[in-house]
């Protein structure tokens, strides 16, 4: 298992400058979430710790490797659809795999057990365009396990789904986190999911991307969908949804 | 459907935190729809069928009645006669051989050169450059014109007929296939990317893929041009194949076995069209049949 640490991050598309000078670490097994304003570059750092793109300063590293080139440690999570429709369920969990010319006999064992631990046992022979959203995103989340990587990536993977599938999936993905622990790097811009999922939620500004706040969550696991109910937890959503108010007054409106 | 799986999967994802053996989600929605689709399908071949028989049957008596005189038009039953009257002659094997080797060469060549050009002028941009003018240019005109100049330089043979076949096939093949390509999920690609696909394997495991489809609408309408091709190029000069024969039977005013040329031609397109489809259907089984 590993973390991920991000140094001096700095990128520009034309001439906007979208991160600036973004540093933070992930610690080993660590659930970190990211939310801030749309358009605050939270997808450009993702794919940058990927290594989809290069960031313009700064480094990245998984563990001790400096990250220079899409990372085998790392299995990112895609938003909605993007499973490939003309492969089942079975082949398009066992892509990454057949990417990294993992050896598929040697791993089928495995790959059935991941199916049932995403709950899509029976389904291995269906199309995506026969699944509903949550189970596509299932299917995602099972596809970036079956490498096994040490670093998850996540993009707002839950953002098409409605709200009751949303929170079943949150509370599925903390079942299986618990299970296997990975590193966890967490896009949303749902205050609540970042919280409940979180061991600690960055706030990042925007124009150009900042990390503004650095929030450690401290609620015990395992945590029951009914946390958010509470009022501790209203409370930090409440202090975080201020801080992004403010990031979102200081650069001029929506 | 949608909903109902995904309730089906909550039943089991709460509470129950860590147990790897949780039971699937058990309903595969779409049964019954698959049987609604079933009966859906039976209706429409029957719907085809009876609008055939309807049509051959008006056919018949327009001809035999309204019309009355077979050197204007045959009746589906003089034109079964003339089918008949050629086989037997021996005549209607030969030309059958001959517009069928016309029509499958030029088909499988101008198809296979269309998707290999379409698949060039979508990966390499100075060669989409130096090409599109031309294929545009081509595609828009009516490249039938062209059949007697082919005629004219490549002999009364087959050869000639092969290269109108193959100059009406092959564009729409090129700008199917480019179109399939270039439209690619940009995220299917960053998808095989991140787990360190190459350029040849993001080609292999998602561009192919995602232009099937595209390829194969283009065999599609590559059929009814082909077929296009073969008659009209016996027509402008020919010694064998239906073309041929159709343009003698009209030189004797023998309408039976004209109209039977036309016959053969016809059910020739519905059925490659019909192969087609099975074909779309072994191949890209996430294409087709989408509700």
């Amino acid at each position: 298992m590993r973390g991920v640490s991000v140094h001096g991050v700095y990128k520009s598309f034309g001439n906007g400058l979208v991160l600036q000078d973004v540093s933070f670490a992930a610690g080993e097994g660590e659930f970190v979430t990211i939310v801030g304003p749309s358009g605050c570059g939270k997808t450009t750092l993702l794919r940058i710790i990927d290594g989809l793109e290069q960031g313009d300063a700064g480094e990245v590293r998984i563990g001790e490797r400096l990250v220079s080139g899409p990372a085998r440690e790392c299995a990112f999570v895609f938003q909605a659809d993007s499973l490939m429709p003309w492969r089942t369920v079975y082949d398009n969990a066992k892509l990454g795999m057949e990417l990294r010319n993992m050896d598929e006999k040697a791993n089928k064992d495995r790959l059935s057990e991941l199916l049932k631990l995403v709950g899509l046992a029976g389904f291995e022979r269906y199309y995506p365009r026969q699944l509903s959203g949550g189970m596509r995103q299932r299917v995602n989340l099972a596809r970036a396990l079956a490498v096994d990587p040490d670093v998850l990536l996540m993009d707002e993977p839950f953002a098409a789904l409605d709200a009751q599938t949303r929170e079943i999936m949150q509370t599925e993905l903390l079942r299986i986190w618990s299970g296997q622990r990975k590193t966890v790097v967490f896009i949303t811009h749902q205050l609540d999911e970042a919280v409940y999922l979180a061991d600690r939620v960055l706030v990042m500004g925007r124009k150009p991307g900042v990390i503004a706040d650095d929030i450690t969550v401290p609620f015990p696991r395992p945590r029951e969908l009914s946390l958010k109910r509470t009022g501790e937890f209203g409370q930090l959503v409440e202090r975080i949804w201020g801080t992004i108010e403010g990031v979102i007054r200081e650069t001029g409106g929506i | 459907m949608d909903d109902l799986t995904e309730t089906a999967g909550a039943q089991v994802l709460p509470r129950d935190t860590g147990s790897a053996d949780s039971r699937p989600p058990e309903i595969p929605a779409n049964k019954p729809r698959s049987r609604r689709r079933e009966n859906n399908k039976f209706s429409s071949i029957a719907i085809s069928t009876a609008a055939i028989v309807v049509g051959v049957v008006l056919w018949q008596v327009i001809g035999q009645f309204l019309v009355g005189n077979s050197l204007f038009l045959a009746t589906p039953l003089q034109t079964l006669h003339g089918i008949g009257s050629m086989w037997s002659a021996g005549t209607l094997q030969k030309d059958l051989l001959v517009s069928g080797e016309e029509f499958i060469l030029g088909f499988i060549i101008g198809s296979a050169l269309g998707i290999a050009i379409g698949t060039i002028i979508a990966k390499n941009r100075v060669m989409k450059r130096i090409l599109s003018p031309y294929i545009s240019g081509f595609y828009a005109t009516p490249i039938i014109a062209l059949a007697p100049i082919l005629i004219l330089w490549f002999g009364l043979g087959i050869s000639s007929k092969i290269l109108v076949v193959i100059s009406l096939v092959i564009f729409p093949q090129i700008i199917s296939t480019e179109a399939g390509i270039r439209t690619t999920d940009e995220t299917l690609q960053d998808v095989a990317r991140s787990y360190g696909a190459s350029t040849l394997q993001v080609f292999e495991k998602v561009e192919i893929w995602w232009s099937l489809p595209y390829v194969l609408a283009g065999l599609r309408l590559g059929v009814g041009r082909a077929l296009i091709g073969v008659v009209v190029g016996e027509l402008f000069g020919a010694n064998a194949g239906l073309g041929f024969a159709i343009n003698n039977a009209q030189s004797e005013f023998n309408m039976p076995q004209l109209f039977a040329g036309v016959a053969i031609f016809a059910i020739a397109g519905i059925v490659f069209t019909y192969l087609l489809t099975v074909l779309e259907r072994v191949l890209a089984p996430w294409a087709t049949n989408r509700p």
